[in-house]
């Protein structure tokens, strides 16, 4: 057989045997498709929740402050006005005094983007409220709370919005002159808000080479969600908080699946208890009871994955990492004053660091000087030495 | 299909047009099942691959570089598909380098071999190959790779594979018609 035979018979071979699969990675490729839109879809949902995230720190935050404390039912009639204003701005809308409450009301969806931890006793207002609304209005609400924030879309493809399940992330960096007590003071304020430290790592003072480091610490810490926003605030008012960051992970989607999944198993849990009372014979039973025991197990199995996602939704994960300074840094547009201050106490300090090192160089430099010096005084007296010997000759 | 063929269907594919995939089905699905075969044993698993192989090259079609050989490019993606495969399954990975161990008895007997090959047609002969000499002439044939691409690609020094190829074809030639 020659080369090019053998050539041509192994490539009629792999074409023999090549399968038809086609057909199946077209499938595939739709499917995966399919995934993407989804993927979409709730990244729509979550996203535009992320960014109105960004300004509740600013805005809605003081705000919030500000009625902070109140009953709930003054918050919600207190977020109630802020919804009026925003559907006001955004619609257009020439609010008349009657409607505007209702239409306030109804545009929850916009405000539940803006603060969704009030959102509870917002629906409670809205319920009470929406009693009261037309249905044109409420119909006209909906519309111009859509317009307003870009959200409503969102909010229309998950009714269930109070049952969210979000995990919030905040990472925290934060600066003390007082390292000590403001870690005593997280760790009381911790178990106060009925939360608990998950990790916690401290750097004690260290002198490397040159560089002194100071005390920092990092610390993970898990608050109840509904408690969170209060501890933030008493850690803005115990230090100087450098860094702030809030990540919210939407996984409604993936608890409710999993919810229905569970359904699912126990349907069959119960489906088959009952296959094996009617049970006949022993084949049957052990059958049964080998199924059962599998079902049983997937169950298990799917509940603890809920029941971790039920911690992460209930409590907040905040990281925060503190570290000591001398002096924390400024926080305002400094003046002209200050900034000539802080210059010169900058340079004095470098200089003074500066005559200090050449100090310290100087002292420990020493042995090392002595050894150079003895060595050449060394050779002087040698060549001293040899030039009187040649002079006496 | 020629480099230029296939930047066109790789071009297709970044703009979502699944006939650019469909082209390269149509040139590459028996080289690529028959190289995700020679690794993975079972019909149904190369399949599988095979349709995952796909799916992948559709997704990471943007890191394609052009200019570079690439059914060279394709080869190392499927070779690579075909070890994570392996290591997920937990089988052993079948050892790249000595084929005594996973040739088949005909081999490690060579005079037994030399009476019974006489007598055998092409396709009984191509079951006396271990599964890595037909990875190596499929990469070589059908594939037209040079030694010096499936070396790089097996991580084989280029004198074996050139050897077990030599050593491949030699058993092959001997079918009668």
């Amino acid at each position: 057989m020659t080369d090019h035979e053998f050539e041509k018979r192994w490539n009629e071979m792999i074409d023999e045997q090549a399968p038809e699969l086609w057909d199946r990675i077209e499938m595939r490729l739709a499917m995966e498709a399919g995934q993407e839109q989804s993927a979409d879809l709730k990244q729509q949902a979550v996203v535009p929740k992320q960014a109105e995230e960004g300004e509740k720190t600013g805005f809605f935050r003081r705000l919030k402050g500000f009625f902070f404390g109140g009953s709930s039912l003054r918050t919600a009639a207190s977020l109630t006005c802020l919804a009026v204003i925003v559907t006001a701005i955004g619609g257009g809308l020439s609010g008349m005094g009657g409607s505007a409450a209702a239409k306030g009301v109804l545009s929850s969806p916009a405000m539940e983007a803006a603060d969704y931890d009030s959102m509870v006793s917002a629906k409670e207002a809205a319920v009470e409220n929406g009693a009261m609304a037309g249905g044109d209005e409420v119909w006209s609400a909906e519309t111009s709370a859509s317009q307003t924030s870009g959200t409503g879309e969102a909010a229309g493809q998950v009714p269930e919005q109070a049952e969210r399940k979000l995990i919030r992330n905040v990472s925290i960096s934060a600066e003390t002159m007082d390292f000590d007590s403001l870690i005593e003071k997280i760790k009381t304020q911790t178990s106060q808000a009925g939360g608990y430290i998950e990790s916690s790592s401290i750097d004690g003072n260290r002198y490397g080479g040159s560089i002194y480091s100071r005390r920092s610490a990092n610390l993970t810490l898990r608050i109840p969600s509904d408690q969170t926003d209060a501890f933030l605030k008493t850690l803005e008012g115990e230090s100087n908080i450098i860094n702030q960051s809030e990540n919210l992970t939407d996984v409604t989607l993936q608890y409710v699946d999993m919810e229905s999944h569970i359904k699912a198993l126990r349907t069959e849990e119960e489906q088959l208890l009952k296959l094996m009372e009617q049970a006949e014979s022993t084949d049957d039973l052990i059958q049964i009871q080998s199924q059962l025991t599998n079902v049983r197990y997937q169950i298990e199995s799917w509940q603890s994955q809920l029941n971790t996602y039920d911690n992460l939704v209930d409590y907040d994960t905040v990281e925060l990492y503190v570290q000591e300074v001398k002096q924390e840094s400024l926080t305002g547009e400094p003046t002209v004053w200050e900034r000539i201050r802080s210059g010169l106490a900058d340079n004095t300090a470098a200089l003074l660091n500066g005559i200090g090192n050449l100090l310290i160089w100087l002292i420990t430099m020493i042995p090392v000087f002595a050894v150079i010096f003895a060595v050449i005084f060394a050779i002087i007296g040698l060549m001293r030495k040899v030039r009187g010997r040649r002079r006496n000759k | 299909m020629v480099n230029e063929e296939f930047e066109k269907c790789i071009q297709q594919m970044k703009d979502k047009d699944r006939l650019g995939l469909q082209s390269v089905y149509e040139a590459y699905n028996g080289y690529i099942y028959a190289i995700l075969l020679s690794y993975v044993g079972r019909h149904e698993d190369a399949e599988d691959l095979t349709v995952d192989f796909f799916i992948h090259l559709w997704s990471k079609a943007g890191s394609y570089r052009p200019g570079s050989g690439h059914k060279a490019w394709i080869t190392r993606m499927a070779r690579n598909l075909a070890v994570d495969f392996l290591r997920k399954n937990r089988r052993e990975i079948p050892a790249e380098e000595p084929a005594e161990q996973t040739g088949t008895p005909a081999q490690t007997v060579p005079s037994a071999e030399d009476t019974a090959v006489e007598k055998l047609g092409f396709s009984d002969l191509i079951q006396t190959l271990s599964e890595e000499e037909k990875r190596i002439v499929t990469m070589k044939i059908r594939g037209e790779l040079t030694f010096k691409e499936i070396s790089s690609i097996l991580e084989m020094p280029m004198g074996t594979v050139s050897w077990k190829y030599q050593e491949a074809a030699k058993k092959l030639r001997r079918a009668q018609g």
